[in-house]
């Protein structure tokens, strides 16, 4: 199978500009299903309404969660139940060329005890491909969310609820084929925009110094030096402006720098799929008191299904993260994540995932004053996915987490539980 | 000429008055026609061993040759009561017979009474189908090919699929209870009528 449709997919997280917001806390990271078989099992696949040239999708799904640390706390931590209701709605293109898709979900949560929790979250996202000949394509998308940041967050400040943010933006791009070489050329914005948030004593934690634009340039070149291999270099250009020069602690967070790397993306037998890189990050800030940020580092993706039953993706993945903690400039993230999903019968999928995630916030000017903070984070995963028919299933998952820091209030424990109903066409 | 031992005086003999010639030599050919036919019908019984022999069921389709009486011949297919009927004999059961006995069946039926000494014979022309199930592309019952495994049976059913157990067959044969259910190995040859099960695997 030529890569070269794949390579522009590949994941560019080990590069991207910081504080792309974590959802890994949130309801939509806890272990579902990828890349297994049974997401495109035809038998239990809804049907969909068939628009004219398009197909859409939609339906709803109720969750209960039991959460026993729901503000992530070292000490004293309160559990509470947690209802979740998730609409979703998917307009797909079915044209010979082209494509236009959009996407809404939601994640709408009403907590039992501790109902300043709630939250609704939405995403929307139109995203669309012109193509120009066979394999050179214009792409495009578009993206607007209205998003809580979580209690687990590194940047939560112990608000009365969570804080509140508006994650959106753009990107737009253009994919060359030519004989065995790729280019591809990309430019993307991201807009974030924080809500104020106030304190148990009234006072208001001020997020407006958290409001930035982050711009990036992505140049990518590819070549199959050989069927099946890709070898490949990218660089990223990326910009961060905060909308106020300073923020609450005096600092001038913007920045702007580089990322590149090279690696080898390769499909071997048809059962194994990855990449990967070696690179070099770079970033300057506009605080002189910040340190800049060079770094080597590396990036792994594997997708390896020995059975064809069972599907495994690991992924390690290393991202430069903006933060308001008034001693960083930001914080290096080291993820290693391993997934196992296993399709037991065809209606039932079995799900199991660890990762541990070492944040280092070892960007600061004078760090022989202070102790950089460090935090490791452990998470584990296990669940299981019954599809009862066509239009309806039933998850169960159970989710740990454990972050170790050495700023303790930064550290906690929890354990998740999630039932989800769902039903959709 | 013969010759008494006690005079030795000899004298020839006249020889008895004999048939014509045509008549005796018909009558010589006829005897060794008969004494032919009923050798050859015992030797081609015998050189079909009974153990190995294909012996017909339900849905099989025969021809069967009366020499000389083409009213008597044609194509005659076995009916869920393991019978077929045949002009001037009737219902003949021919289910669980091999081709052979069939034969010496039929023939005990016409004879004496409607021909004097039938030859028939008898040729199978399609075997009752297989059917199967379970992990292949395409489940179904397809014609039975002489000599085919059930690896060949799987091959013919579009292959495996992706959850399929690779490692054997789960076989019922033909008027089998399903419980009679025999696990074999796909090298193993499959037999008109069986029920082929391909079970799916978990890991």
């Amino acid at each position: 199978m030529r890569l070269r449709v794949k390579a522009t997919g590949i994941c560019i997280a080990g590069a991207l500009v910081g504080a792309v917001p974590s959802f890994a806390q949130t309801i939509s990271s806890l272990p579902g299903i990828s890349n297994t078989r049974v997401a495109a099992q035809p038998d239990y696949a809804p049907l969909g309404i068939r628009l004219g040239s398009t197909m859409l999708n939609a339906g709803l799904g109720l969750g209960l969660e039991h959460n026993d640390n729901i503000f992530a706390t070292p000490i004293l931590e309160q559990e509470d139940t947690i209802l979740h209701v998730l609409p979703y709605v998917d307009l797909r293109s079915d044209w010979s060329r082209h494509a236009l898709n959009l996407h809404f979900d939601a994640d709408l949560a009403k907590y039992s005890d501790f109902d300043s929790e709630d939250y609704d979250d939405l995403r929307f996202k139109a995203d669309g491909r012109l193509d120009v000949v066979r394999d050179s394509y214009l792409f495009g998308e578009v993206f607007a969310n209205d998003l809580h940041e979580p209690r687990t967050s590194s940047d939560d400040r112990g608000g009365v609820e969570p804080t509140r943010f508006d994650f959106d933006g753009f990107k737009l791009g253009y994919n060359h084929l030519f004989n065995w070489l790729l280019a591809s050329i990309e430019y993307g914005l991201r807009r974030l925009k924080y809500e104020d948030v106030a304190t148990i004593t009234g006072r208001v934690i001020n997020n407006q110094d958290r409001n930035r634009d982050e711009t990036y340039l992505r140049l990518q070149l590819g070549y199959e030096y050989r069927p099946g291999y890709l070898a490949f270099v990218r660089y990223i250009d990326e910009d961060i402006q905060y909308d106020e020069i300073v923020d609450d602690f005096g600092l001038q967070r913007s920045s702007n720098g580089y990322t590149a790397h090279a690696g080898v993306a390769a499909e071997l037998t048809g059962v194994l799929d990855g990449e990967i890189y070696l690179g070099y990050v770079k970033r300057d800030y506009d605080e002189p008191t910040f340190i800049p940020t060079s770094e080597p580092y590396g990036g792994l993706r594997a997708i390896w299904t020995p059975t064809g039953l069972t599907t495994v993706n690991a992924r390690i993945d290393t991202r430069v993260e903006e933060t308001t903690d008034p001693n960083a400039a930001g914080y290096l993230s080291t993820g290693y994540h391993l997934r196992v999903d296993h399709e037991l019968k065809r209606n039932i999928v079995l799900k199991a995932d660890a990762g541990y995630r070492v944040d280092d916030y070892d960007l600061t000017l004078d760090a022989t004053r202070f102790d950089p903070r460090r935090e490791d984070t452990t998470i584990f995963g296990l669940g299981v996915k019954y599809r009862i028919n066509r239009n309806f299933s039933l998850d169960l998952d159970y989710a740990y987490e454990d972050r170790d820091s050495n700023v303790f209030r930064n550290e906690y424990k929890l354990n998740r539980w999630l039932l989800t109903l769902t039903g959709g066409i | 000429m013969t010759c008494d031992p006690s005079t030795w005086r000899c004298h020839t003999v006249s020889p008895p008055r004999s048939l014509p010639n045509a008549r005796l030599v018909l009558v010589h050919l006829l005897v060794v026609v008969v004494a032919l036919s009923l050798s050859g019908v015992n030797a081609w019984a015998q050189t079909e061993p009974a153990e190995t022999a294909y012996r017909l069921g339900n849905g099989d389709k025969v021809e069967v040759t009366v020499f000389g009486h083409d009213d008597l011949s044609g194509e005659y297919t076995v009916d869920g009561a393991g019978n077929f009927s045949m002009p001037l004999i009737g219902s003949v059961a021919a289910k669980d017979l091999t081709a052979g006995e069939l034969e010496g069946l039929i023939v005990s039926k016409l004879k004496p009474d409607y021909l004097v000494n039938p030859r028939v014979s008898i040729e199978v022309l399609n075997y009752r189908p297989f059917y199967i199930l379970g992990e292949v592309e395409k489940p179904g019952s397809y014609p039975f090919v002489d000599g085919m495994t059930y690896l060949n049976a799987v091959a013919i059913a579009g292959g495996f699929t992706y959850r399929a157990k690779k490692s054997h067959a789960l076989v019922v044969r033909a008027g089998g209870d399903s419980d009679d259910e025999a696990r074999v190995q796909l090298d193993e040859m499959v037999e008109p009528g069986d029920t082929i099960r391909i079970a799916e695997r978990l890991f």
